[in-house]
């Protein structure tokens, strides 16, 4: 795919986008032969695209004056290839090696031409982790999740991409995986369906029309951002992971998780805690309701909701069964 | 306890049947001694339930022996007389070629297939079924056998994954999770492995190993600097051994 972003297209991207990879390589090994100085321009030009260092690496090699990003770039695809030749499962690699911005030009401008081949997709994944798992980037979910689907259409290995999406823990930007369902690829929605089937849906009618889904997962996200947590739960472990999970406890005192990584909540009042005690050892569904009153009460009137919380657990249930339709 | 027909079961007529020391007997002792209550339609069921566990634990220890090796879902390879590889590094059955057949040739032809731990474990439960149902119901069961982790699991397997556990049972599929993974090692992200219910799993790449020593082996491959260790999650997947007993049986 040639793809573009707001910048200008190098010279080199020029070539590729026009005559091809092998158009590209041709034009290249002919300029080092050359005019290696020019060749040392083109591929130290600002606005290159990282697939276009990535196809001409054997050439490259035979140049010396190379800018930072490239021989930082150029370092990481060589480390990440003798990982590979050494047995994977005992091998190791410096990835501190790798600044931010060299890891985010590979991703930024490198995503376009995603599925060019494996050992390409694979330095694109291991990109992506990095920039999650190390550098807590979430401005690339975007770009994340458009890899993830367009993968899935051409039936190739995503796994990794979509696990790195959901460990950024941000369950906000589940929003953008949900708009998949309104889109005119079945596929996608298929998809979609798949990755957001952590959210619990019991209404048959709801799950069979994507776009009443859309609004249910979107209701769902406004409702229980603030409680919901990252378990820990892959697609390496199941099939349907439970990726997310609303924390009933947090929704039910009202206490927002701030690092959306823990479920547990601490440093509680002692009154809090006594609650607490009496509130797990209610059945699921009267945790749900008694929750979900909780923050719904919470939002309309501080001031019931503090009265309200002080009350007993029986109480407390009482009261919300019979308000319940009365506040909503 | 374990109920059959809805009626409390006396164990010790079944644990009669079984060797002393085998883990037929082990699971029977889990099972009657749990506050858990486990209800079994019949006898029989309760029989094929404990028969393919101790199968399972068979094909995971003959993987094992075995030359398969291990390897990303990008250089996975397979035995292409049987399997095509998929672009996404799965191994689907090849139009025409038995299920049955081609199971078995990842255990006989070892060495012409690598893959990752998840897809091993499924491996190990068609292998298991393989040698517990006839060729024939085996391969009626699983006729599109797609191997690619958990994701295309033919649903005829059941496969669930069951969350905050009570009792383990030797045979079932444990998950050890290790959050803290050096990001350029997804593989090692956590290891699933066959519990053989005498404190050892069997985790493909790693082999057989206690608990302690997978855990130790998942630290190494954690990022710099890492604060949390690996751990063993309170999680089973399992087959759905009722649904696979009533279709055993009921082809017998």
């Amino acid at each position: 795919m040639n793809g573009s972003n707001q910048s200008p297209i190098s010279s080199l991207d020029k070539v590729r986008f026009t005559s091809g990879i092998d158009g590209l390589k041709g034009f290249f090994r002919d300029l080092v032969k050359h005019d290696s100085e020019k060749a040392e321009n083109l591929i130290n030009d600002n606005n290159l695209h990282f697939c276009s260092l990535f196809v001409l690496q054997p050439e490259i090699k035979k140049l010396t004056n190379l800018n930072s990003r490239n021989k930082n770039v150029l370092n990481f695809m060589n480390g990440l290839q003798t990982r590979d030749d050494l047995d994977e499962k005992d091998s190791s690699f410096d990835y501190e090696q790798m600044n931010y911005s060299d890891l985010k030009w590979i991703i930024s401008t490198g995503h376009f031409d995603d599925g060019l081949n494996n050992e390409y997709d694979e330095i694109l994944d291991t990109t992506a982790l990095l920039l999650i798992k190390v550098h807590k980037d979430k401005s690339i979910l975007e770009i994340l999740v458009e890899m993830v689907f367009n993968r899935h259409r051409k039936g190739l290995y995503f796994y990794d991409l979509a696990g790195a999406f959901f460990e950024a823990n941000d369950p906000i930007n589940i929003l953008i995986i949900a708009n998949r369902l309104r889109s005119n690829n079945l596929n996608d929605v298929e998809l979609a369906r798949k990755l957001l089937s952590f959210i619990p849906c019991k209404d048959e009618r709801i799950k069979n029309d994507r776009f009443m889904l859309y609004q249910y997962y979107y209701n769902w996200v406004q409702e229980n951002y603030p409680f919901v947590y990252f378990t820990g739960e892959s697609f390496q472990q199941t099939k349907n992971p439970i990726v997310y999970d609303v924390s009933l406890q947090a929704k039910y005192l009202c206490k927002f998780l701030s690092d959306k990584s823990d479920s547990t909540l601490r440093g509680l009042t002692e009154d809090k805690n006594i609650l607490l005690e009496r509130f797990d050892k209610l059945g699921e569904d009267v945790q749900i309701m008694l929750s979900n009153f909780s923050y719904l009460l919470y939002r309309k009137n501080i001031y019931w909701w503090n009265a309200w919380i002080h009350y007993p657990v029986l109480e407390q249930i009482k009261i919300a069964r019979t308000m319940i339709g009365g506040i909503s | 306890m374990i109920k059959i027909s809805g009626s409390i079961s006396d164990t010790n007529t079944i644990i009669e049947k079984y060797p002393k020391n085998s883990i037929q007997r082990k699971i029977i002792e889990i099972l009657s001694s749990s506050s858990e209550v486990y209800n079994y339609d019949s006898l029989e069921q309760l029989k094929f339930e404990l028969d393919l566990r101790k199968k399972i634990i068979d094909s995971a220890r003959e993987l094992k022996k075995s030359k398969f090796s291990f390897k990303t879902f990008r250089k996975s390879k397979c035995n292409e007389e049987y399997w095509q590889r998929t672009d996404e590094g799965g191994f689907l059955l090849k139009k025409g070629v038995k299920p049955f057949d081609a199971v078995n040739d990842i255990y006989i032809n070892s060495s012409k297939y690598a893959t990752e731990c998840a897809t091993a474990i499924v491996i190990v439960y068609y292998k298991a079924l393989a040698d517990m149902f006839t060729e024939e119901l085996f391969n009626s069961l699983f006729p599109n056998i797609y191997l690619m982790d958990w994701q295309h699991l033919d649903s005829n397997m059941g496969i669930n994954l069951y969350r905050k556990v009570v009792d383990f049972l030797p045979g079932d599929c444990r998950y050890f999770k290790n959050p803290d993974v050096d990001p350029t090692k997804p593989e090692w992200q956590g290891e699933n492995a066959i519990d053989f219910g005498d404190g050892s799993y069997y985790g493909h790449g790693i082999g057989i190993r206690t608990a302690d020593e997978i855990i130790k082996d998942l630290n190494k491959h954690r990022k710099k600097e890492a604060n949390t260790s690996a751990f063993l999650m309170d999680t089973a997947n399992r087959p759905d051994f009722r649904y696979l007993a009533n279709r055993y049986y009921s082809a017998s």
